[in-house]
């Protein structure tokens, strides 16, 4: 449990609809050029490089893991942790990650760009989240020259990303927006505001357990605290708009809520096989009735500790070894059961 | 519809205003022409020749606009590659495809000026006058935000540049 993480403590502000914040800022180095027209030799450099300045950087209890001599099982467990993406998991030659204890800081180094660091925080926390990333980055540019022009602010390998460098994600859950068919309502007034909707992994993924993450789109022309704001000022609509129907769903209908609420946490409790996106529906209600105090005992800090270690890469390291897909299933169910047992 | 004067097919449809009333016709087209009705056929007639249309029409076409650029000397990056993959190769790249580039971010950013933060350890490497800009920018913003710490490093910097210059 304590090795968690902050992030899925699920204590921070409004963590019964926001899971997470996240901020990330894209920065690049001069003198090396970007990942995509790198030479092996010079990534390794590179690599090399970072990771003394980092080390030296003096920012805390940090850890730096090369990612190409770690296992294809902790790289995956990283990923569910949402510290590294699956691109850098699955990428190829020298790269890293320099992880600070708590699992909220996390730096990637050679991922889409130079380095690329991460704050993530439990609940709607963006202002303490930038302070925190602000500190970091702060000290890496007193050692660093970052590639940057006045004009274009700080220079990225994509151009989506150049301006700020900065991306702001928050991880909301909205079973009852769903239930109601209103989310997709609140994703067009999203769109509207030049933020983008993606789903529990990010880019180019969907949506599992009712999980979505909001985030700027927009990095250049805008100051961080503009794009802060954008964020933190439009969120609390949404979890209000959550709450308002939660809250309707129980006074309204509240049998069909319990139903579903209770057939969730049967299925949990005496599957035999589950897959992991089946698990993650049934989680997703059963937080939300936990939420609701249809169930009272068990916390969010013990769900979310559910969803992350019922996903692949965990339930393989939950069991020690290697497992197929079927074999998951069954262990997947077999710990489920255990953890939901005498309820 | 049969035609109003013998049983063939209508094929003329006439409207006349007639002192104020309406009055319409039908006719197959030998009553029409035994009317001494003329059937005029649209867009056969040419339009009157205009001689600044007609210049147009011959004008050589625009040279297009550059879309090539030769590959960046840093990182051999073309453009096409950029266009195919979507990534740049270096961050000379914004500099050397700036014109491809700047469309693209208005687009994607509706902007194309970066405001908000900048590294102060940047002086030796940008034009002077465009850094002064930019720190200024962002004096502003702080100053407005109440940020004293961080508007006190960029008087700092600033201060600092200027001296340089002079």
């Amino acid at each position: 449990m304590s090795d968690l993480g902050e992030w899925l403590a699920g204590t921070g502000p409004d963590h019964d609809i926001v899971m997470s914040t996240r901020i990330r800022l894209a920065r690049n180095v001069i003198r090396f050029p970007f990942l995509s027209r790198i030479e092996p030799e010079a990534k390794t450099d590179l690599e090399q490089f970072l990771r003394r300045e980092l080390e030296r950087a003096d920012l805390g209890e940090v850890g730096y893991q090369n990612l190409d001599e770690a296992s294809q099982l902790d790289r995956d467990c990283l990923v569910e942790r949402h510290l590294i993406s699956r691109d850098h998991a699955n990428g190829r030659g020298d790269r890293g990650v320099a992880l600070e204890a708590q699992g909220t800081l996390s730096v990637m180094v050679n991922e889409e760009d130079h380095l690329r660091i991460q704050v993530l925080r439990s609940g709607l926390q963006t202002s303490a989240a930038f302070r925190h990333i602000l500190d970091v980055d702060q000290r890496l540019e007193a050692r660093l020259d970052y590639a940057y022009s006045p004009e274009f602010g700080y220079l990225t390998a994509c151009p989506s990303n150049v301006g700020t460098g900065m991306r702001v994600s928050v991880m909301l859950h909205l079973p009852a927006l769903v239930i109601t068919k209103k989310v997709e309502k609140v994703f067009n007034a999203v769109s509207k505001i030049n933020l983008a909707v993606r789903g529990f992994f990010g880019e180019g993924t969907h949506s599992q357990g009712d999980f979505y993450q909001i985030s700027n789109q927009i990095t250049l022309g805008r100051s961080e605290e503009e794009i802060l704001t954008s964020i933190s000022d439009y969120v609390p609509h949404i979890v209000e708009f959550e709450r308002n129907m939660r809250n309707r769903l129980l006074s309204e209908s509240r049998r069909a809520i319990e139903d579903r609420v209770y057939r969730a946490l049967g299925l949990l409790q005496h599957a035999r096989l589950i897959s992991s996106e089946e698990t993650m529906e049934y989680l997703s209600a059963v937080r939300m009735g936990v939420n609701l105090g249809l169930i009272d005992w068990l916390s969010i800090a013990e769900v979310n500790e559910l969803f992350l270690n019922t996903q692949p890469a965990h339930l393989q390291k939950h069991c020690g070894r290697q497992l197929e897909s079927a074999e998951r299933d069954a262990s997947r169910a077999d710990y489920l059961r255990e953890r939901l047992a005498g309820q | 519809m049969i035609c109003d004067n013998c049983d063939k097919t209508a094929t003329v449809h006439l409207t006349e205003i007639v002192q104020q009333y309406k009055k319409e016709s039908h006719l197959c087209k030998d009553c029409a022409n035994a009317r001494g009705l003329r059937i005029q056929k649209p867009s056969q007639e040419q339009p009157p020749f205009v001689l600044k249309e007609f210049l147009e029409k011959i004008k050589p076409p625009l040279p297009e606009p550059r879309r090539s650029f030769p590959p960046c000397p840093e990182c051999g990056i073309t453009l096409e590659d950029f266009q195919r993959t979507g990534r740049l190769g270096c961050a000379h790249d914004y500099e050397h495809m700036e014109v491809a580039l700047r469309p693209l971010l208005e687009k994607i950013h509706g902007a194309t000026q970066h405001v908000g933060r900048l590294p102060l350890r940047i002086g030796e490497r940008v034009d002077a006058e465009q850094l002064l800009q930019a720190l200024e920018r962002e004096l502003d913003e702080v100053v407005a935000r109440e940020q004293y710490e961080r508007a006190a490093e960029l008087r700092d910097k600033i201060r600092q540049l200027r001296e340089g210059q002079a």
